[in-house]
């Protein structure tokens, strides 16, 4: 018999036209870099930051890209980067074929609160915020 | 003209249309795939690590919809790990059938990748 002892599931936002990244045990000055890089590199118009925990940071830029330049652009930044943790990243992302980062709280972590913003913020960012609000809405009425 | 919804006997759900007297002009199926197509792209991922009679393994719901389907659907799935380890469904669809979906349980408190 299962026990019905309850612990809430992890939430979070997921799509496939949106660039996203996780950054596990990353400095923020070498995530500023490779964000800035490759926002400029792949003219991605603009990204912002946030703090998962400390020294975990989420990336999410604004221009809309297909699955398959999604793709290209997170493998380019994993292996350019030669962060290995990023690298499992991309390799998750794959598998599931859509990426997802967390957004609700996950058990003693905070939800990800936004510490950097670059550069234009109108299109992709715009959107996850909002369904980042409507996840915390949801989360905080469990 | 408007469009709606209707739930027949014969068909299931179906889009009727009609005209402003409430006249009959059109019906079409209602096709989860229109839902998909409109969300496509925003969903809400839920996900852990599942225990229910299927045994323990990272499980992961996707669902897609508006607001207060997803916030019943995420509520409705806390109780319902998922059956199979990747779920991708619209939240509406979910909740009228959660059993064919999920199967009770627990989410286990342990670390998960997203």
């Amino acid at each position: 018999m299962v026990s019905r002892s309850i612990r809430s599931p992890v939430l979070g936002y997921s799509d496939r036209s949106t660039v996203k990244l996780d950054y596990d045990r990353v400095p923020l000055r070498i995530v500023k870099f490779w964000s800035r890089r490759a926002c400029d590199w792949f003219k991605l118009e603009g990204y912002i930051i946030f703090e998962s925990s400390r020294n975990s940071f989420h990336v999410v830029y604004n221009r809309p890209v297909t699955w398959r330049r999604n793709m290209h652009i997170i493998s380019w930044i994993a292996v350019e980067s030669q962060l290995g943790k990023l690298r499992d990243y991309v390799l998750m992302q794959v598998i599931k074929e859509s990426s997802t980062l967390r957004v609700g709280p996950k058990f003693k972590k905070h939800s990800p609160r936004i510490i950097y913003r670059y550069g234009k913020q109108d299109r992709q960012i715009r959107e996850f915020l909002e369904m980042r609000k409507t996840i915390d809405h949801v989360s905080k009425n469990l | 003209m408007a469009k709606k919804i209707e739930s027949w006997s014969r068909y299931g759900r179906v889009s009727v249309t009609r005209d402003k007297k409430g006249r009959f002009v059109h019906w079409e199926l209602y096709v989860e795939a229109l839902i998909r197509k409109i969300y496509y792209g925003k969903a809400i991922a839920v996900y852990g690590i599942g225990v229910n009679r299927f045994g323990r393994a990272s499980r992961r719901y996707e669902f897609f919809g508006v607001g207060r389907e997803l916030e019943q659907a995420v509520r409705r799935a806390i109780h319902l790990p998922p059956k199979d380890r990747f779920v991708s469904v619209s939240a509406r669809e979910f909740l009228d059938n959660p059993y064919k979906y999920g199967s009770e349980g627990y989410w286990d408190g342990v670390k998960v990748d997203s």
